[in-house]
């Protein structure tokens, strides 16, 4: 079976994307020339999905954020060096991987989450999924599936984490985070099925 | 097709589908295989569970003060003056390594064997000479300790 059929759907997509990843290279050849809106034009589109991802990884919104500062202050301390030879967003969630997996192996975070106050975003999320849920069984049922949930995640391998959020959350495609990752396609495919065949393992009481 | 649960070289075909990236041929292909394969529409139904079950955990919002924060560090940056925002730490670890490299380099090499210095011919007969009455008071000694291990045997 080949999946590489002609599909005007995937064409679409795709030309929807490379518009966007020429848009981010235009917007950060902007900022090297010290276009300072750039640079809040690239936040804006970026600033979600590298918080998302940081916060799925470390589970943690101020770290989650704290990271997410460096990422985007990396970005313009090398502003004067972008060349766009690779796509931004690889290079943006290259920067993302590396701190959140040092972060990880670094023993110190757990003496951090001690310092950091209670995390509110557990509480943000009990809120939303209250308000759409009616009975408290139901909410309690929902609140057990999401502990269930990020515990199976937080489980996982850092590197799997990492290519299951990037696959799972952000949409990327295979090549892009093996870019991330510098390593083959075929790498990244074994990673993503290690992982999901042990999530599905994890998570398959509660089906 | 080559059955995903049995060839692992396949095996991404059934992620693929669940996260609906697969080309619309591709789809029809799978959906056609797996009517027929158990195993298959099993791990199907497991991994949209699993997809289902991921899509709980939300993230939350950012924080409203985001970007306040990151250009406030910015402006910092800017103000800092040339030499406090380059990085030094691999400067310094170059100039390190490259220090230790110079002298393992220096200590390696065969130091030039330099004659030693002369002795003055005064001083090495300074040396050589011993005087009579050290000799004497030398002697002197030797006996005295003889007659006081002789003395001793004889108390015992």
């Amino acid at each position: 079976m080949s999946p590489q059929h002609f599909d005007p759907e995937r064409v679409e997509k795709d030309m929807i994307a490379v518009a966007a990843l020429e848009r981010d290279a235009e917007l950060m050849l902007r900022v090297r020339d010290g276009d300072s809106s750039s640079f809040a034009a690239l936040l804006e589109r970026h600033r979600g999905p590298v918080i998302h991802f940081l916060y799925r990884m470390v589970q943690n919104q101020a770290v989650a954020e704290e990271l997410a500062q460096e990422v985007f202050f990396r970005v313009y301390k090398s502003r004067t060096s972008y060349e766009p030879t690779a796509k931004f967003t690889t290079w943006l969630f290259r920067i993302a991987t590396h701190l959140a997996l040092n972060y990880l192996r670094d023993e110190r975070h757990e003496r951090m989450h001690e310092s950091i106050e209670e995390d509110p975003s557990k509480e943000g999320l009990t809120r939303q999924f209250s308000d759409r849920v009616p009975t408290i069984e139901q909410k309690l049922l929902r609140e057990a599936k999401l502990a269930e949930v990020r515990a199976a995640i937080e489980a996982l391998p850092a590197k799997q984490k990492a290519a299951v959020l990037m696959h799972k959350y952000e949409e990327m495609e295979y090549s892009q985070i093996a870019s991330v990752f510098e390593c083959s396609e075929s790498a990244v495919k074994s990673l993503l099925f290690r992982a999901y065949e042990t999530l599905r393992v994890r998570l398959a009481h509660m089906a | 097709m080559k059955c995903p649960s049995q060839n692992s070289e396949n095996s991404g075909v059934l992620v693929d589908y669940c996260a609906q990236k697969l080309s619309a041929a591709a789809k029809i292909e799978f959906e056609q295989h797996i009517a027929t394969c158990t195993e298959c529409r099993d791990q199907v139904d497991a991994q949209h569970y699993l997809w289902a079950s991921l899509d709980l955990f939300e993230a939350p919002p950012v924080s409203n003060d985001f970007d306040q924060r990151l250009q406030a560090r910015m402006a910092e940056f800017k103000q800092q003056p040339w030499w406090s925002r380059f990085n030094w730490r691999p400067a310094l670890s170059f100039s390190a390594a490259f220090a230790t490299l110079a002298m393992v380099f220096v200590l390696q090499q065969d130091p030039v064997k330099k004659p030693l210095p002369a002795v003055p011919v005064h001083e090495t007969s300074k040396l050589d000479s011993v005087e009579p009455e050290q000799v004497e008071r030398a002697l002197d000694d030797i006996e005295m300790l003889t007659q006081l291990s002789a003395a001793g045997s004889q108390n015992l």
